[in-house]
């Protein structure tokens, strides 16, 4: 009976040991692995044969990120201290196949009844991906606020320079420079826009494909008044197809849709020499609809086509032509086509032009 | 008549380098304009201007790389007083080792310092009126 108790209670901790999702090892007071759980295994990359009863720091290498200096004294430190030591620093774990990853780790002295130290026990965790998010996410802050400050700086520089009495400014300059700062007030709200959008995207929070039927026809010709004065200030002829005319119904989340178009259409505009056209067509199919842009501007190098949708991308000749942009409108635009189960596409040469595809399903 | 001191901004925001060129532009001084970290070395190397204005975030070269090549270049180089401007927060460790290390160099966050300020302490490194 008694030893069917001690059986049950085995399998029980053995489960629990193995069912955690942290990696688990025992050490006893020789520093030889009595116990390596199944985490541990998919951690490491090495088998339970390959580290049980053997010293623990002839299998394990832990080590400080910074400069790689050995680090797994601290399981001794539990010994000597009887204290749990937690990971003060980065750490690094080298798997069994000499891949490096960042560990977080807590080592705690098993004592017996009479308050000996018998073992330690170590719990570890791959932090790598936590870590790569935690550095994209400053990457992120840094950029956001580096692209907040610009414009600021604008605004904040050109009211100086007005205010200023000891400059003379003719009222053509006068008229000039409160244009800039209009301009870039409104780059600023489409910024913050974006980054809001960005916000919702990267947290699952507010984003949110709302569908409801929608004649698309209306959405593209609001699209394009939208855009109308962009395209006047540049002197660009936007032309609709024929097929841009009646009714088209599509269950589609109109605002989101109409942010890709509004995208689409101010992109061709922005890159396209002044004087020139933009085309906009619908093409109907059994099952999609493509929405097409097409445009005769600067192109996109071939070389950064594969780039075009990563956030705050701008391609070399666009900054090169020093127009306007957050590089985060497309990077916006697919994740809202994806989201709608469509797809984006475009076909661009350099000092050409670009033509833009968006695929939406009918149902 | 002395000669004009030349002053070269480099900066990639087309509109502050236009508002730092209007409010610099004088008798006594020549603003030359450049657009990205390149432009903005090989102007300095040919024209040695007596002050240079650096953008940080630049296309085709940053501001800092710019200015080490122009500190390792020659005499001159090593003498020109850099403005450095930058919209980024100073808390970038390596940069601010580099900055220390590039001297003599001024920086200036765009946010903080007035367009007025800027102009007053280019005068008064130039000393011009």
């Amino acid at each position: 009976m008694f030893s069917n108790e001690i059986n049950e209670s085995k399998i029980m901790l053995d489960t629990i040991i193995n069912g955690v999702d942290d990696g688990v090892f025992v050490v006893d007071k020789d520093f030889k692995i009595t116990l390596f759980n199944k985490k541990a295994v998919d951690i490491s990359g090495f088998s339970s044969d390959e580290v049980l009863n053997h010293l623990y720091y002839e299998v394990l290498n832990f080590v400080f990120e910074e400069d790689e200096k050995n680090t797994n004294d601290f399981i001794k430190k539990t010994f000597m201290e009887g204290i749990v030591e937690e990971t003060s620093q980065n750490t690094i774990l080298f798997k069994k196949d000499k891949i490096k990853i960042n560990i977080s780790y807590g080592a705690t002295p098993v004592k017996d009844e009479s308050g000996s130290i018998t073992g330690c026990i170590v719990a570890f965790r791959d932090i790598t991906k936590e870590r790569e998010i935690d550095k994209e996410k400053t990457e992120f802050i840094s950029i956001a606020s580096h692209n907040l400050k610009t414009p600021l700086s604008i605004i904040k520089w050109i009211s100086e320079f007005l205010l200023d009495k000891k400059i003379q400014k003719s009222d053509v300059e006068k008229e000039e420079y409160i244009n800039n700062i209009y301009i870039t007030n409104k780059g600023m709200i489409r910024l913050v826009d974006n980054l809001l959008n960005i916000f919702h995207i990267e947290t699952g929070n507010g984003f949110t494909i709302k569908k409801i039927n929608v004649n698309i026809i209306e959405l593209i010709d609001k699209s394009v008044e939208d855009n109308i004065q962009f395209a006047k200030s540049k002197n660009i002829n936007l032309v609709k197809s024929e097929s841009i005319n009646g009714e088209f119904i599509i269950n589609i989340d109109e605002g989101k849709i109409k942010q890709v178009f509004n995208n689409l259409i101010d992109n061709a505009i922005n890159y396209s020499p002044d004087g020139s056209t933009v085309n906009i067509d619908l093409i109907k199919k059994e099952k999609e609809i493509d929405f097409v842009v097409s445009d005769s501007g600067i192109g996109i190098l071939k070389e950064q086509q594969g780039r075009v949708y990563e956030k705050f991308f701008r391609g070399d000749n666009a900054i090169e032509k020093e127009t306007s942009g957050t590089g985060l409108g497309l990077y916006i635009s697919k994740k809202i086509i994806e989201g709608h189960s469509g797809s984006i596409r475009f076909e661009s040469e350099s000092g050409v032009g670009t033509k833009f595809y968006v695929s939406l399903p009918i149902n | 008549m002395k000669d004009k001191k030349i002053v070269l901004i480099t900066e990639d925001e087309k509109v502050l380098r236009e508002t730092l060129h209007s409010g610099l532009e004088g008798e006594n001084i020549t603003v030359v304009e450049a657009r990205n970290g390149q432009e903005g070395l090989d102007l300095s190397l040919s024209l040695h201007p007596d002050i240079i204005l650096l953008d940080l975030i630049m296309p085709k070269m940053d501001g800092l790389t710019m200015l080490e090549k122009i500190r390792n270049h020659d005499a001159w180089g090593q003498k020109v007083p850099v403005i450095l401007l930058t919209n980024l927060t100073s808390s970038d460790e390596q940069r601010n080792n580099d900055m220390a290390r590039l001297t003599p160099t001024y920086y200036f966050e765009k946010t903080e310092m007035g367009i007025e300020q800027i102009i007053e302490k280019i005068k008064e490194i130039l000393k011009v009126q």
